[in-house]
C-alpha cells in the first residue's frame, strides 16, 4: 500500500442499472474500480477473474434468468449466447449492484466483495449438493473458480447477494 | 484473442494470443473446426503460453472441443501454460480430461 490518497479509498459501490447492463461496459467499470486499490498485478488478475464471474452470475441467472441447462444440447453454448444477448436487449428493469471493501486497518487482510442483483435469487444449497467435480460437464464452472481463489464464497437474501472475501495476506504464487 | 495455426506431421498446433472468454468463441469454434476438417491432425496441442486470462465460457469451450476432437479422433494437449492457467484447469480437475503442461 503506497501513501498515495487513494489507499485510503476502503469502499467503492458500483451500480449497473439496466441501461448500464445494456452498455456492456461494466466488466471494464470494475476493473478500473478494482486499480483504486493499489494490490499486486497477481492480485488484480485473480480479482478481474471473480469480479467476472460474479457478474456473469449475476446477469445470467439473476437479472435475466437464464438457465444453464440449455447449454447441455448441441449447439447449446451459442443458442445460450444468442437468448443472453435477446434478453438483455429487452431488460427494461434490473440492477446489479457490486460493493467492495477493505477489511481492517493497513495492511488491510481482505477485500469483501459483495454483489447484490435484482433476480429472484437462485438455491445455494442445493448447488452445493449437487455440485461435483466431474470435470466434463458443460456449465457451473463460474463458482468454482471463484471458490478456488477466495477464502469464503457463501450466499444470502435466497442466493441473490453473493458475499465473496478476498485474502490479501496470501503469499504471492511462485 | 487470435489464433494462428502451425502444422508439424500429426500435429498442428493452436496458439493462442490473449484474452481466452466468451467473446473468443466463434472465432476459437471456427478455426479448430476448421484444422480439424481441412488437416485431420492426431493431435492438436493447444499452445497458451501467450493467454494470461481465461474465464469459465473459456473451459466450457474447452470441454466442447474435447467432445468433439475424441469423435474425430483426435487427442487435445493444452501446452505451455501459464501459473495461473494451471492453477485454474488444476481446480476444475481438468488434468482428468487434457495432458497439461
Amino acid at each position: 500500500m503506497g501513501g498515495s490518497p487513494l489507499s485510503s479509498v476502503a469502499v467503492r459501490t458500483l451500480r449497473f442499472n439496466a441501461a448500464d447492463l445494456q452498455a456492456e461496459d461494466c466488466l471494464a467499470r470494475l476493473q478500473s474500480t478494482l486499480a483504486c486499490f493499489e494490490l499486486e498485478p497477481w492480485q488484480l488478475q485473480e480479482l478481474k477473474l471473480i469480479v467476472a464471474e460474479l457478474f456473469s452470475n449475476a446477469l445470467e441467472h439473476g437479472v435475466l434468468g437464464l438457465n444453464s441447462q440449455i447449454k447441455h444440447v448441441t449447439q447449446g453454448f451459442a443458442q445460450y449466447l444468442h437468448v443472453r444477448k435477446e434478453r438483455l436487449l429487452d431488460l427494461e428493469s434490473g440492477y446489479i449492484e457490486f460493493q467492495l471493501q477493505l477489511e481492517g486497518e493497513p495492511p488491510f487482510s481482505a477485500l469483501r466483495i459483495q454483489v447484490k442483483d435484482s433476480g429472484g435469487g437462485f438455491d445455494f444449497a442445493r448447488w452445493k449438493e449437487t455440485h461435483d467435480s466431474a470435470p466434463e460437464r458443460l456449465h457451473g464452472r463460474g463458482l468454482l473458480l471463484i471458490s478456488l481463489l477466495v477464502a469464503e464464497l457463501r450466499f444470502e437474501e435466497a442466493g441473490s447477494l453473493a458475499v465473496v472475501v478476498y485474502p490479501l495476506s496470501t503469499p504471492a504464487p511462485e | 484473442m487470435e489464433l494462428m495455426i502451425d502444422r508439424a506431421g500429426e500435429t498442428a498446433t493452436l496458439r493462442l494470443n490473449g484474452d481466452f472468454t466468451m467473446e473468443s468463441q466463434l472465432l476459437f469454434r471456427e478455426t479448430y473446426r476448421q484444422l480439424f476438417d481441412e488437416h485431420s491432425p492426431k493431435i492438436l496441442a493447444l499452445d497458451l503460453a501467450r493467454t494470461e486470462y481465461l474465464d469459465s465460457s473459456a473451459l466450457g469451450m474447452l470441454v466442447v472441443l474435447r467432445n468433439e476432437a475424441e469423435q474425430a479422433g483426435i487427442t487435445v494437449r493444452l501446452t505451455n501454460c501459464r501459473p495461473f492457467i494451471i492453477k485454474l484447469l488444476r481446480g476444475a480437475n481438468f488434468d482428468r480430461l487434457f495432458r497439461i503442461s
